[in-house]
């Protein structure tokens, strides 16, 4: 039976969000915790997304993970995912790729939990975010790595021809 | 002689990870975007030992190249491990019953690679030559 | 870093003092992370925590911070060698003494998140379906002195980074499920362990006398004389021609006699032949 994408429920956002940074960032370490706090406002704002599309017994559904920070995370997060020295500054095309990485792997778990037929699309990377426009919101959580938050949400999308 | 690994994955940030995890274990590095890119390799080139396999690729994905390699006696000898988010029990066993000798579960970290390949027995011995 | 010159370093003698761990400067956030859980139980911060813990330092939770930084990861089938030895030669060795494998007896010590037990579970189910005949009565007690590790290993079920550490795949889809976000191992192996904390200063749990011994990277935390008095507890509950399986390079030579080492590939392994036949 395919879970709808109500039942990713915030936990296991978390519990993904927790392993793809323990695993990929901080060798194995887990670094990333629930920040009960609200988030801040990103002075230097970076976001990225990717959307999955699924066909289930209850017709199409789409879904969009998204995480927001902020450019000093961003970097952090390129110098350590593509063993670049820290501290340093980074390409914008090394950070596109490394952030879209992120959201890329953090996607493909969620969409393991949704459905394993769903497509997932090719990250996208952009300082402000997607237009949400006609997107439901269903979840977020924020999370502080490091010195760091983080914003990881999950919205369902006007469902698009494919 | 140096081992030679193709990496696989239509995600070039990911092959530059999981290159470089191989890279300092010894190995030497080649890369692929698809599973039929990677097929081009493995006909243009000789003694590769291991391809680490995403999934989810255009063209050709992971599971149709393991069929294929599987398929092909000239490569009886490489070892196929899939590297993938896809982590749904059944996914995995199809990936098994198609010819994968391993699956590591995207996201991993250095060590579970090493382990992975230590156990299939293709971690790059520190001997002389 | 919120963390203070001398809380890390108060950390770090503490560490020192009671296990072979040294921490070195850089892994403020190691210790960061470590005792956030605790910190958190105790509504506060990391360095108010420690800060408080200098002032003055209970026992309880000198040993909570302590055993937070000292665990280790946990890896499946860890060495590999020894469960190899397992099936190639202890099991067969066994059934040569004995005539018919009735019964099998394991005894994990030390076995923290499960993995070695249940590591060791998942070896003799594939081993006994592989063979002709009846298979034995089987049954590993796995202890360990931490009841928080224990109550996690009784759940048997492990996150994705867990199981991608040291699991052969085939073994993953054989004798675990996915539940979420996690993967469940299967009731069939979990109910081949009991688990029951243990000090290894004590007498042996009962259920022995056994018939193999996991001790593995334990006795490095004991000096010579506590580890011959280990060694000497062990062996009064291991049947004689039973096993010993200790750490990759540990040895019992120097320590206690009574074992001899078993020339099996580079594991440590060793057999109780005082009254074997």
């Amino acid at each position: 039976m395919t879970s709808t994408a109500a039942t990713v429920d915030r936990d296991q956002i978390l519990t993904i969000t927790q392993d793809v940074f323990a695993a990929m960032l901080d060798s194995g370490e887990q670094l990333a915790f629930e920040r009960f706090e609200p988030a801040p406002e990103f002075t230097e704002p970076l976001a990225a997304w990717v959307d999955m599309h699924a066909i289930t017994d209850f017709g199409p559904l789409s879904v969009r993970a998204l995480v927001n920070t902020d450019m000093a995370a961003g970097r952090d997060i390129t110098t350590g995912l593509l063993m670049l020295p820290e501290g340093e500054d980074v390409t914008r095309e090394d950070l596109v790729d490394a952030f879209g990485e992120i959201a890329n792997v953090v996607g493909g778990n969620v969409k393991s939990l949704l459905d394993a037929t769903a497509k997932l699309s090719l990250p996208q990377v952009d300082d402000n975010g997607p237009d949400s426009s006609g997107a439901q919101f269903l979840q977020d959580l924020a999370i502080n790595w490091r010195n760091h938050v983080l914003v990881v949400s999950l919205w369902l999308l006007p469902n698009t021809q494919n | 002689m140096t081992m030679k690994a193709l990496v696989i994955d239509d995600s070039r940030t990911m092959r530059r990870i999981v290159a470089g995890v191989l890279k300092n274990l010894g190995y030497d590095t080649l890369e692929a975007g698809d599973g039929q890119e990677a097929l081009n390799v493995l006909e243009s080139e000789s003694d590769i030992a291991l391809c680490c396999v995403d999934w989810n690729m255009p063209v050709m994905d992971g599971l149709t190249f393991v069929k294929e390699v599987r398929a092909q006696a000239q490569w009886r000898d490489i070892t196929l491990m899939m590297v993938t988010t896809e982590s749904e029990h059944g996914q995995i066993v199809r990936a098994l019953a198609a010819g994968a000798h391993e699956y590591l579960i995207k996201p991993f970290t250095p060590e579970a690679i090493a382990q992975k390949l230590d156990f299939l027995g293709v971690l790059p011995a520190e001997e002389p030559v | 870093m919120t963390l203070t010159q001398e809380s890390f370093s108060f950390v770090a003698t503490l560490v020192r003092q009671k296990s072979a761990i040294n921490l070195a400067p850089g892994k403020e956030y190691l210790v960061e992370s470590r005792l956030t859980p605790i910190a958190r139980s105790h509504g506060k911060t990391v360095e108010q925590y420690l800060a408080e813990q200098r002032a003055r330092l209970s026992h309880t939770e000198a040993e909570r911070i302590v055993e937070a930084l000292t665990t280790n990861e946990t890896s499946w089938f860890r060495d590999s060698q020894p469960f190899v030895a397992l099936t190639d030669h202890i099991l067969p060795e066994l059934k040569q003494q004995r005539g018919l494998l009735a019964t099998l007896k394991v005894w994990s010590a030390a076995c923290s998140t499960g993995q070695e037990p249940y590591s060791i579970g998942m070896v003799l189910t594939d081993y006994f379906a592989s063979q002709p005949g009846p298979r034995p009565v089987t049954e590993i007690i796995a202890t360990d002195l931490s009841q928080e590790v224990l109550e996690r290993a009784q759940k048997g079920r492990y996150s994705q980074l867990e199981v991608n550490r040291g699991l052969p795949a085939t073994h993953l889809v054989r004798h675990f499920e996915r539940s979420g976000t996690e993967w469940a191992l299967n009731q069939a192996i979990r109910q081949m362990v009991r688990f029951q904390r243990h000090n290894l200063l004590d007498s042996p749990p009962a259920g022995g006398p056994y018939d193999v011994v996991f001790l593995r990277n334990v006795l490095i935390y004991f000096d010579v004389q506590v580890k011959r008095e280990v060694l000497a507890k062990i062996r009064k509950v291991l049947k004689p021609g039973g096993f010993l399986i200790l750490g990759a390079a540990e040895t019992t030579v120097g320590v206690d006699d009574a074992w001899t080492r078993v020339q099996v590939g580079r594991s440590s392994i060793y057999q109780n032949t005082v009254g074997k036949k």
